[in-house]
C-alpha cells in the first residue's frame, strides 16, 4: 500500500498520465471538429448569377437587357445592322477573342447583310417566316441553335457563341464560331515514355474527347456531360464504355459528381478531392493522368474517366495501389523485361519509404544485426558526427525535399543551379564539415532516387510523407516501430476503398486472375479477362488463350 | 455510436502508451565498444583466479584509416577477477563507451585454464547473457589467450581472424568444423564429451592445429589430438566438409586424394552386454597429385589399386584416433552415442551416465569404400 502511495506522488507518473489522457482527447476533439465541418451546411442565398428576363419581340429591349446583365465589359461587342434588303434591324453580340473573326465576317455578317428575296415567291421578310429563312437560307454556320431561355443565352454568349438578335423575334440565334488561343498538343511532361504515343491532353475538353474518339470507332464509347461549379459552370465529361463499365460504379460516379458543391473547379484536383472516399488518407484514391492512351486502356478495363474543361489532367476511378506503380509502357514493351522493371518499382517504392528508417533502426537499435565489418565501418564514419541518427537523417531528408521543391518552382536555368549547389552542399560540404556521415548521404541519395521511380507523381508525394513517419517510428522503437508502422499502413490500406474497390486489390486475393497484372506483367495472351476487381459487364477480353 | 467513440478513445490511449516508452534501447552505433573476442587465462592470484582478455575493435574515422595503417585495429584489455560479469563491468571503468558483445566472434581458452576449470562455469555468463549470441567460435590455445589475442596481424583483428580461419573447413580435413558456443552449451549441460579446435600463435599469425578433448564427466580438458588424429575424427564423424587424403603407395610415393564427398555411417550392435560399432565410410573424390612414375597410367587396375590404398589409409587414420579416444581419454567425442541412442533408445537411457566407459570398452570395426571418379587433366603420350 505504501509503495502504491509513493508511486502515486511521483511527478513523472502524473506527467505520463496527463499525456496519455490529454493527447487522445485532443485527437478526438480535433477529428470531431473536422467531421462537423464536413457535415455542416452553410445556408447560402439561392444565387442567381444571371437575372432572368423575358425576350421581347422588340430588339432594342433585348439588347438593353443583355447589356444590363453582362455589363459594360470592353470585350463584349454589340453590332447593329439591317438585314439585307429588308429594313429589319438585327444585332450581333459576341465576345472579342473567343470568336473566329474571319468566319464571323464571312459566314454570318456577309450573308445577312446581303440577304435577298428568293425567287420562290414567298415573302420571307415577313416576321413569321424570317426564322426559317435565316436558318435555311442565310446563315452559313452548321452549329446553330434557336434558344428562348435567357440564362442559357447569356451562358452561351460568355462561352464564346455569337448571338444573333432579330427584330420581331422573341428568340435568339446562337451561332457557334468559337476560336481562341490554345496550347498545341505536346508530350505529357509528367508521364513521359520511351515507347508509346507522344500525345497528351490539352486544356480544351472537346479536343480531349476528340483524341479519345480517334483511338476507337467503338460506338459504345460514351461521353456524358455535366456542369460543375455553381458560378463558373465548367463542363465536365464522364467517359466510359457503356457495354463494359459497371452500372453501379457509373451510378456512383454520376451521383458523386452531381452532389459536388463548389463555386469553381479550376482543375480536376478539385473534383478529385471532392469525390474521393477518405479525405484523411495519405494515399491518392483517384488516378490522374495526362495520357489519352492511359485513359483509353482504363476505360477498356471497365473503369471510368472524368475529364474537365480547362485542364489537361483526366481522372480515372476506381484506383488501387498497384496502379500507382504501373506505367503504360509496361504493356508496350515485352513482358519479361517489363515484369522485372515493375518488380523493381515495388522494391523502389518500399525503399523510398523504409530505407532511411531501416538505417536508423539498425544503427541506433540493432547494431548486432549488421555484419561486424559493416558495423565497424558505419561506426567509423559516424565518429565525430554530433547528432543522433534521427536528427542526421531528418537534416538530410529535409534538405533534399527543400532542394526538390526549390528546383521545381524556380525558372528552369536557375533551377539547375540550385540542383548543382545543393548537390555540392549536401554531398560534399556536409560530410567535410562533419555534420553528417557519408553513409547517411548514400542512404538519403538512394532513397531520393528510389522515390523518383514512381510513375505517378501523386503516389510519389504520398510515399514521401510516409517516409518521415517511418523514420520517426524507427527512431522511437527500432525495427519493432517499423513493423508497427508497416502494420498500420496495411490496416489502413486494407480498409481504404476507392469507389467500392479495396485499395490494395488484387492483393486482397479477390481474384487470382488479376495477379497476372500485379507484381508481374504476364504475356498479353494470358490476360484473357478484364480485371475482375471492377466488375465489368463484359468480362472476356479475348476469346482465345 | 457512443460505444465506437469509446473504443476509439481507448485505442488511442493504448497507442499513446506506446510512445511513452520511446527510444528505450536507442544508442548510437559509434557510442559503443564492439567486443570481438574473449580470452580466458588462469592467474596465480587466488583471489582473482580468472585473467580475462577483452578484445575491442577500434573504430577509426574514415580517411585516417587509409593514411595510418600501422595503427592497431583493436584494443586488448586484460583484467583479473573472480567473475566474468564483474570483469566485463570493471572494463567500463577504463572505456568511454559501454561494451557490446553482440559482435563477439571468438572465445579463446587457454589449455591450462580449460584443464583446471569446468568449462560450463567459465562460459556461464556468456550462455546466460541475452545480448551475446551463440555464434562465436570457441577454441583452445596453447599459449596464453591474451598472447594469442595480441597477435599482430596486419590489418586484422585476431579474434575475427580466428573465426575466419574456419571458413577454410572445405579445403582441409585437418581442421575440425568450427565449434560454436551454442553447440557446446548442450554438451556442457548434459555432460557429453566433445572436442574443441586448438589454435597456436606463431610469430605474426595464428594457426589452427590439433584439438583438445573435453571430457563430459567434469567438462574439463583431458588431452590433445594431433592433426592426423583430427583427420581421424573428421572421418569418424562425417562432419568434415572435404579436404585431402595423403597416402603412399608401396614404393613410398606420395599420392593425394581430394575428397569431394564422403559419408560416414555408424552401426552399433549391442548383444549380450557387448557393444560393437561398425563404421562404414564411403567416399568419392579425385586424384589431384601422384608422385609415382606411373602418373600417366590411367588403367582401371591402377585406379583400383589407388582406391584400395586410400581405403587402407582412411581406416588407419580412424583406428589411430579411436585408439587414443578409447584408451587414453575414454571420451566419446565422435557422437557414437547418438547412433547408439537411435538404435537402442531404452538401453541408452540406462547407459547414458557412464557412456564414456561403455564407449571405451566397445569394439570397433571399420569399412572404407573409396571411389576415384576423376584423375585430373592428363596428357597421354
Amino acid at each position: 500500500m505504501g509503495n502504491i502511495l509513493e508511486f502515486l506522488i511521483r511527478t513523472d507518473v502524473w506527467l505520463g498520465t496527463i499525456v496519455v489522457v490529454l493527447v487522445p482527447i485532443g485527437f478526438t476533439v480535433l477529428s470531431n471538429k473536422l467531421k462537423e465541418l464536413r457535415k455542416k451546411t452553410h445556408k447560402r442565398k439561392e444565387q442567381h448569377f444571371i437575372q432572368d428576363f423575358t425576350l421581347s419581340p422588340k430588339i432594342s429591349v433585348n439588347v438593353e437587357q443583355i447589356k444590363a446583365i453582362v455589363g459594360d465589359s470592353s470585350d463584349i461587342i454589340f453590332r447593329q445592322f439591317k438585314l439585307g434588303m429588308d429594313n429589319r434591324s438585327c444585332s450581333i453580340v459576341h465576345i472579342d477573342g473567343l470568336v473566329d473573326q474571319h468566319l464571323l465576317q464571312q459566314s454570318i455578317l456577309h450573308p445577312l447583310l446581303n440577304a435577298k428575296q428568293a425567287k420562290s415567291g414567298l415573302n420571307f421578310f415577313k416576321t413569321e417566316s424570317i426564322k426559317d429563312y435565316l436558318l435555311l437560307h442565310t446563315i452559313e454556320v452548321s452549329d446553330v441553335k434557336v434558344v428562348k431561355e435567357t440564362d442559357k443565352i447569356i451562358r452561351q454568349l460568355l462561352s464564346g457563341s455569337v448571338l444573333l438578335l432579330v427584330d420581331g423575334l422573341a428568340e435568339v440565334f446562337v451561332l457557334s464560331v468559337k476560336k481562341w488561343i490554345l496550347r498545341g498538343m505536346e508530350e505529357p511532361i509528367t508521364e513521359t515514355l520511351v515507347r508509346g504515343p507522344r500525345m497528351g491532353f490539352i486544356e480544351n475538353l472537346r479536343d480531349n474527347t476528340a483524341m479519345l474518339r480517334r483511338m476507337t470507332s467503338d460506338p459504345n464509347l460514351t461521353f456524358e456531360d455535366f456542369e460543375v461549379g455553381e458560378r463558373t459552370k465548367r463542363q465536365l465529361t464522364v467517359t466510359y464504355l457503356k457495354d463494359i463499365a459497371n452500372e453501379k460504379l457509373l451510378e456512383e460516379v454520376k451521383d458523386r459528381i452531381n452532389n459536388l458543391d463548389i463555386d469553381h473547379a479550376a482543375e480536376t484536383g478539385y473534383i478529385e478531392q471532392l469525390i474521393e472516399d477518405d479525405y484523411l488518407s495519405i494515399f491518392p484514391q483517384v488516378q490522374s493522368t495526362e495520357r489519352p492512351d492511359r485513359v483509353m486502356a482504363a476505360i477498356l478495363e471497365g473503369r471510368i474517366a472524368i475529364l474537365l474543361d480547362g485542364t489537361p489532367y483526366a481522372l480515372i476511378v476506381p484506383t488501387t495501389f498497384s496502379m500507382m506503380l504501373q506505367s503504360p509502357e509496361d504493356y508496350y514493351e515485352r513482358w519479361i523485361p517489363m515484369s522485372l522493371i515493375r518488380m523493381l518499382r515495388y522494391v523502389a517504392a518500399f525503399l523510398s519509404v523504409f530505407l532511411p528508417s531501416f538505417y536508423i533502426a539498425f544503427v541506433s537499435f540493432h547494431q548486432g544485426l549488421i555484419p561486424t565489418d559493416l558495423a565497424l565501418a558505419i561506426a567509423g564514419t559516424r565518429l565525430g558526427v554530433p547528432f543522433p541518427t534521427i536528427i542526421e537523417a531528418l537534416l538530410m531528408e529535409v534538405s533534399i525535399e527543400l532542394l526538390r521543391e526549390a528546383g521545381l518552382r524556380l525558372p528552369r536555368p536557375v533551377g539547375q543551379t540550385v540542383g548543382l549547389v545543393g548537390a555540392l552542399i549536401i554531398g560534399e560540404a556536409a560530410v567535410q564539415a562533419g555534420l553528417v556521415s557519408p553513409i547517411m548521404v548514400i542512404v538519403v541519395a538512394a532513397t531520393a532516387i528510389a522515390s523518383f521511380v514512381s510513375p505517378q507523381y501523386g503516389a510519389g508525394i504520398a510515399l514521401r510523407v510516409l517516409r518521415f513517419l517511418a523514420m520517426f517510428s524507427a527512431a522511437f522503437l527500432g525495427l519493432y516501430g517499423i513493423s508497427l508502422f508497416f502494420l498500420a499502413i496495411c490496416v489502413h490500406t486494407v480498409k481504404l476503398r476507392s469507389f467500392g474497390v479495396p485499395y490494395i486489390t488484387p492483393g486482397t486475393l479477390y481474384s487470382k486472375d488479376d495477379w497476372k497484372d500485379f507484381f508481374l506483367r504476364m504475356p498479353l495472351f494470358t490476360m484473357r479477362k478484364r480485371p475482375a476487381e471492377y466488375f465489368p459487364k463484359d468480362q472476356i477480353r479475348r476469346k482465345k488463350y | 455510436m457512443a460505444k465506437q467513440k469509446m473504443k476509439r478513445n481507448i485505442f488511442a490511449c493504448l497507442i499513446v502508451l506506446l510512445f511513452l516508452s520511446g527510444c528505450w534501447d536507442s544508442s548510437d552505433i559509434e557510442d559503443m565498444s564492439f567486443v570481438i573476442g574473449f580470452g580466458f587465462d588462469s592467474s596465480e592470484n587466488e583471489e582473482t583466479p580468472i585473467k580475462h582478455t577483452t578484445q575491442i575493435a577500434v573504430t577509426k574515422k574514415k580517411g585516417e584509416q587509409a593514411g595510418a595503417q600501422q595503427g592497431k585495429m583493436y584494443q586488448d584489455i586484460t583484467v583479473e577477477g573472480n567473475s566474468l560479469h564483474d570483469i566485463l563491468r570493471s572494463i567500463s571503468l577504463q572505456l568511454p563507451y559501454p561494451v557490446y558483445t553482440d559482435h563477439l566472434a571468438s572465445i579463446v581458452i587457454n589449455q591450462e585454464t580449460a584443464a583446471r576449470y569446468d568449462l560450463s562455469i567459465l562460459l556461464d555468463q556468456i550462455l546466460r547473457d541475452n545480448v551475446t549470441r551463440l555464434s562465436p567460435v570457441v577454441v583452445l590455445s596453447k599459449q596464453q589467450a591474451s598472447d594469442v589475442l595480441g597477435t599482430n596481424i596486419e590489418g586484422e583483428i585476431p579474434s575475427s581472424y580466428i573465426g575466419n580461419i574456419f571458413d577454410n573447413k572445405t579445403s582441409t580435413m585437418k581442421m575440425l568444423p568450427p565449434v560454436r558456443v551454442g553447440d557446446i552449451a548442450a554438451n556442457l549441460s548434459s555432460h557429453v564429451s566433445f572436442v574443441l579446435p586448438n589454435v597456436t600463435k606463431e610469430k605474426n599469425t595464428i594457426l589452427v592445429n590439433g584439438a583438445g578433448v573435453i571430457r563430459g564427466k567434469d567438462n574439463k580438458l583431458v588431452g590433445y589430438l594431433t592433426d592426423d588424429e583430427v583427420q581421424g575424427i573428421n572421418w569418424l564423424t562425417g562432419k568434415g566438409m572435404g579436404g585431402l587424403l595423403n597416402f603412399k603407395d608401396e614404393k613410398d610415393n606420395t599420392i593425394i586424394y581430394e575428397v569431394q564427398h564422403y559419408k560416414t555411417k555408424v552401426e552399433p550392435l549391442y548383444k549380450d552386454g557387448r557393444l560393437t560399432f561398425h563404421v562404414k565410410v564411403t567416399s568419392q573424390g579425385w586424384i589431384s597429385e601422384d608422385w609415382s612414375q606411373s602418373s600417366n597410367n590411367l588403367s582401371e587396375r591402377y585406379i583400383q589399386k589407388l582406391e584400395h590404398l586410400a581405403e587402407k589409409k582412411v581406416v588407419k587414420l580412424m583406428e589411430g584416433t579411436m585408439k587414443k579416444l578409447q584408451n587414453e581419454y575414454q571420451s566419446d567425442v565422435i557422437e557414437f552415442h547418438d547412433s547408439f541412442r537411435i538404435s537402442y533408445p531404452r538401453d541408452y537411457q540406462e547407459m547414458k551416465k557412464d557412456w564414456d566407459k561403455y564407449f571405451a570398452d566397445a569394439d570397433v570395426t571399420y569399412d572404407a569404400k573409396i571411389k576415384i571418379i576423376n584423375t585430373g587433366d592428363m596428357v597421354k603420350d
